[in-house]
């Protein structure tokens, strides 16, 4: 099969599956949302949740079993009404009640102490359970990257640099690349399924392998030479001239690694304070060992 | 931009035949706008950085629907058009029956810089040589089935295409011509796997199988005959009449994930990853110049070069982490982690290059040379790591943890001799610790809450030069909500890394802080201002080609940044906008200004408009030609129900 006949199959189908059920599904029904005991005072909650998707796995979703696996008992605070006699699950005690489910699922992260909550912040400060657009993914309190912005105005004001990745909300987001509910530092950074570095996820181009590796994970990586977030340099990378960026690794050192460039590589001619003109291949070559095509 | 908006008309297309048939919506929402960008300036530039183009564009697209039968869908979309990206995702379950997302993106991607790989910038000739007009399409779908809690299957499929133009140079007789290149790459990813949910464990089994097929062209640019070097070499110029070359690249990677997580007890949990990935391409090359050349390795002048090249390569991934979290006492939590990853990369390539019409530098001796080539490269490393945490949040307001790490790494490296033009530092094995001891402290008082932490790493060696031997980090945030209106967050953060090494003395230290200040005295009505000032100063000593001196290789950015912006809403009429400026006054210096302002009046319950203006005025004060201006006007038309 053709691959350009690829994409608009896979397309069709899945808005075939998305919008078939839709078709076959019945109309709301306000009644059929009761949870029963809960929905006579908690009406407009419980109405958004019978399509909340923490309903999804019930096998009966107007149970109210579905609210006290969070809540806990409520025959107390139904009998007399008082909100001091119902659990209400926040911060990490809150966060608690989350991870006893959210541990390991497809698509949930496994860590349970991450740098969020070890920084204090937990599961309600980005996510709201109760959404009143129950259908907003991942159920997040603001889109995008608004809520990690609000946390983070430096990563804000690296995006704003001139060479740097488009952030919004038609583009990449913060979550495009870093896990959220991960460990610190390089730790939050994602892996692609295949456990390779987020960037080569997007730049195939620059996976490889490659016969002749340059920087590949082995010694080095992406942000050996580039800043991700955004730089003040082209192509984002770490210094404004490429022959100071290859020097600084190109210059033999008894016990490093990083080979010395040759004499015939005068750097007072513009020729050869361009590497990457004639060194074309700098992420890697399959025909080149010195990395020229 | 013919393609942009092909994809927009096929996008509404798609989408209108959804939002008809789900005609019992409860969620809908659709702006379109059309934009007109006004640029003066270098244009190239302004695509590089922003992209935006002439033309309609999908401001927001949104479908929902839920039911009582526990269906729910979602379609958002944005972008496309004269925008550079777009996005569409869709998510659609049925309550015990399935999940459905589906993801697909397009980011059109241009690069033409004036600094760049452009050796004739003295010349005044801009843009640099390698440039890029690409495009790439991604995709994903997964499908999970729900039939219960404990076990639930999942498929998935993924895309990602990749096609487009551009520049490159090749080096060829002892000077460098422009090429035109254009590629064209699909990597395909098919996947199957289960999770399950059983007896307090939880976690999930991933097959996966990726492959990747690229093929990318290229032929000497139009009038590119002459290269970069104007002067003759050996006495004689440097031209090249033709030049053209293939390189195709197939590759598959067969990966396997598990991931699992449960409880051990009440105050146990254990948590373990794993990923295994074995990687394998076969490339090949094909590429024939003719001209007149010159080649110092052979001594000799040459009429033409044709050149084949097939190449394989194997790869071994893998990398496991388990980790134990417990619950000491209450308020005293502990971990401790073992991660061990292991990369190993073969390379392995046999080139057959004949030059012909050749004569030696006296003029002597005309004949073709063959020359073969067989090479092999190898890679790995090792690593292991080894991590204790210790969390007391039992303080009142606060909150403390400590964390100690070792990880100990060991690089392998064979290198074929091939590719050894100056002995040394090419290869070898190399052995490095790192010792790595962080803490935190967090107070909350409610209203204001204070954050500090530190790392500090020592390493017994540093593999490449820019490795630090020392490093440390200071970090420090503060939020207080001065009002219920009044908001502030400050952040700081200094980082110091070094290597004393005799001939490294690596030195670099970075310092940032920044302050954003957000007042919101009603529900209508926001003010925010954001100040950012970042330092970086950074020295190291480098080796001078061509005479080999040592010299200080240093480097410096002083930015700063600055933005504010003012939101409000009267009735059917909102407004947001504002302004942020970008200086950088270090070795790359230039200022950013962006101005930017957004109307939005509804007529009624179900209409409105939206007008919008972006404007972007970038300047650099030592390259005028790189300087642009750019103005967006927008229109945007809303629907909603």
């Amino acid at each position: 099969m053709s691959t350009s006949f690829r994409l608009p199959n896979v397309l069709g189908l899945a808005v075939l599956l998305c919008a078939g059920t839709a078709w076959a599904a019945d109309p709301p029904d306000a009644a059929a949302t009761a949870f029963s005991g809960c929905s006579e005072c908690h009406d407009t909650v419980a109405a958004a949740f019978a399509s909340n998707p923490h309903a999804r796995t019930a096998a009966n979703p107007g149970d109210r079993a579905i609210c006290e696996s969070c809540h806990g008992d409520g025959t107390a605070h139904a009998a007399e009404g008082d909100a001091t006699l119902i659990k209400v699950p926040k911060g990490s005690a809150g966060a608690g009640t989350c991870m006893s489910c959210h541990q390991g699922g497809i698509g949930a992260s496994v860590s349970g102490r991450g740098a969020h909550s070890t920084a204090g912040v937990t599961c309600g400060e980005c996510h709201v359970v109760h959404a009143t657009d129950p259908t907003e993914p991942a159920l997040l309190r603001t889109r995008g990257s608004e809520a990690c912005m609000s946390c983070h105005p430096d990563a804000a004001h690296q995006f704003g640099r001139p060479y740097a990745h488009k952030l919004g909300d038609n583009a990449m987001t913060c979550a495009s690349c870093h896990d959220p509910h991960g460990g610190r530092g390089e730790k939050s950074v994602k892996q692609t399924r295949a456990g390779e570095l987020v960037c080569v996820g997007c730049h195939t181009d620059k996976r490889g392998p490659f016969v002749y590796p340059h920087v590949n994970d082995v010694a080095g990586d992406c942000m050996t030479c580039h800043q991700p977030h955004g730089s003040v340099n082209e192509k984002r990378l770490t210094r404004s001239r490429v022959d100071q960026l290859c020097l600084e690794c190109h210059t033999g050192t008894p016990g490093t690694f990083g080979s010395q460039p040759p004499s015939l590589h005068d750097m007072r001619s513009p020729r050869y304070q361009n590497c990457t003109t004639c060194h074309t291949a700098v992420h890697g070559s399959n025909s080149s060992p010195l990395l020229l095509k | 931009m013919k393609t942009r908006h092909i994809s927009l008309v096929a996008l509404m297309l798609l989408l209108g035949w959804a939002t008809a048939a789900d005609a019992q919506s409860t969620q809908f929402s659709l702006g379109i706008g059309y934009q007109w960008v006004d640029l003066s300036g270098n244009g190239d530039m302004y695509k590089s950085q922003i992209n935006e183009d002439d033309g309609f564009f999908l401001d927001d697209l949104t479908v929902g629907h839920t039911n009582a039968d526990g269906y729910s869908m979602r379609v958002d979309a944005a972008g496309f058009g004269g925008n550079p990206s777009g996005r569409l995702r869709l998510e659609s379950a049925l309550r015990q029956v399935y999940r459905l997302r589906f993801n697909y993106s397009r980011a059109e991607h241009y690069s033409a810089l004036p600094m760049l790989a452009n050796p004739v910038l003295g010349r005044g000739i801009v843009p640099g040589q390698h440039t890029i007009d690409r495009r790439f399409d991604n995709l994903d779908l997964d499908v999970e089935f729900l039939p219960g809690r404990a076990i639930s299957p999942v498929v998935g499929y993924s895309r990602s295409h990749r096609t487009g133009s551009g520049t490159s140079t090749v080096f060829a007789g002892q000077d460098e011509f422009l090429i035109d290149s254009a590629i064209d790459e699909t990597v395909e990813e098919y996947r199957a796997g289960l999770g399950f949910n059983v007896g307090g464990f939880a976690g999930n089994v991933t097959q996966g199988w990726r492959s990747i097929e690229s093929t990318e062209d290229f032929a000497l640019a139009p009038g590119a005959g002459g290269g970069n070097n104007t002067r003759p070499v050996v006495g004689r110029d440097v031209t090249a009449r033709d030049y053209s070359r293939t390189n195709s690249f197939e590759g598959s990677t067969p990966f396997t994930t598990a991931r699992v997580a449960g409880r051990l007890g009440d105050h146990a949990r254990l948590v373990g990853t794993f990923t295994k990935a074995d990687l394998s391409t076969d490339s090949a090359m094909v590429e024939s110049i003719d001209g007149s050349l010159v080649s110092f390795d052979l001594a000799r002048y040459f009429g033409g070069r044709r050149e084949e090249a097939t190449g394989k390569t194997d790869g071994n991934d893998w990398r496991g982490e388990i980790r134990l979290e417990a619950e000491v006492v209450e308020g005293v939590e502990f971990s401790a982690g073992y991660l061990a990853r292991h990369r190993e990369l073969d390379g392995a390539e046999v080139m057959s290059t004949l030059y012909s019409n050749t004569t030696n530098f006296s003029g002597l001796d005309p004949r073709s040379i063959e020359v073969l080539l067989d090479a092999a490269n190898a890679l790995s490393r090792e690593e292991k790591a080894l991590e204790g945490t210790i969390s007391l949040s039992g303080l009142g307001p606060a909150r403390f943890w400590i964390s100690a790490t070792q990880v100990d790494q060991e690089i392998d490296m064979t290198v074929d001799a091939a590719q050894v033009v100056i002995p040394g530092g090419q290869d070898g094995s190399y052995d490095r610790s790192v010792r790595r001891v962080s803490s935190g402290l967090d107070v909350d008082f409610g209203d204001l809450s204070l954050a500090i932490d530190m790392r500090r790493e020592d390493a017994d060696e540093a593999v490449m030069r820019t490795d630090f031997t020392e490093r440390e980090r200071w970090r420090a945030r503060g939020t207080w909500d001065v009002t219920q209106a009044v908001h502030v967050i400050a952040t700081a953060e200094r980082m110091d890394a070094s290597n004393p090494q005799d001939g490294i003395d690596y030195d670099d230290e970075t310092t940032r802080w920044g302050v954003a200040l957000n007042v919101e005295p009603s529900k209508n009505l926001g003010v925010r201002f954001g100040y950012d000032l970042f330092r970086n100063d950074s020295t190291i000593k480098v080796r001078i080609p061509q005479d080999f001196t040592i010299e200080d290789s240093i480097y410096h950015e002083d930015g700063e940044a600055l933005d504010a912006g003012l939101n409000f809403r009267a009735g059917r009429f909102s407004f947001d906008g504002g302004y942020s400026q970008f200086k950088n006054g270090g070795e790359y210096a230039f200022t950013l200004n962006r101005t930017y302002a957004r109307c939005d009046l509804s007529f009624g319950e179900k209409l409105g408009a939206g007008l919008l203006y972006d404007s972007r005025d970038f300047s650099q004060p030592s390259l005028a030609v790189a300087d642009y201006e750019a103005r967006r006007y927008s229109l945007v038309l809303r629907w909603q129900q």
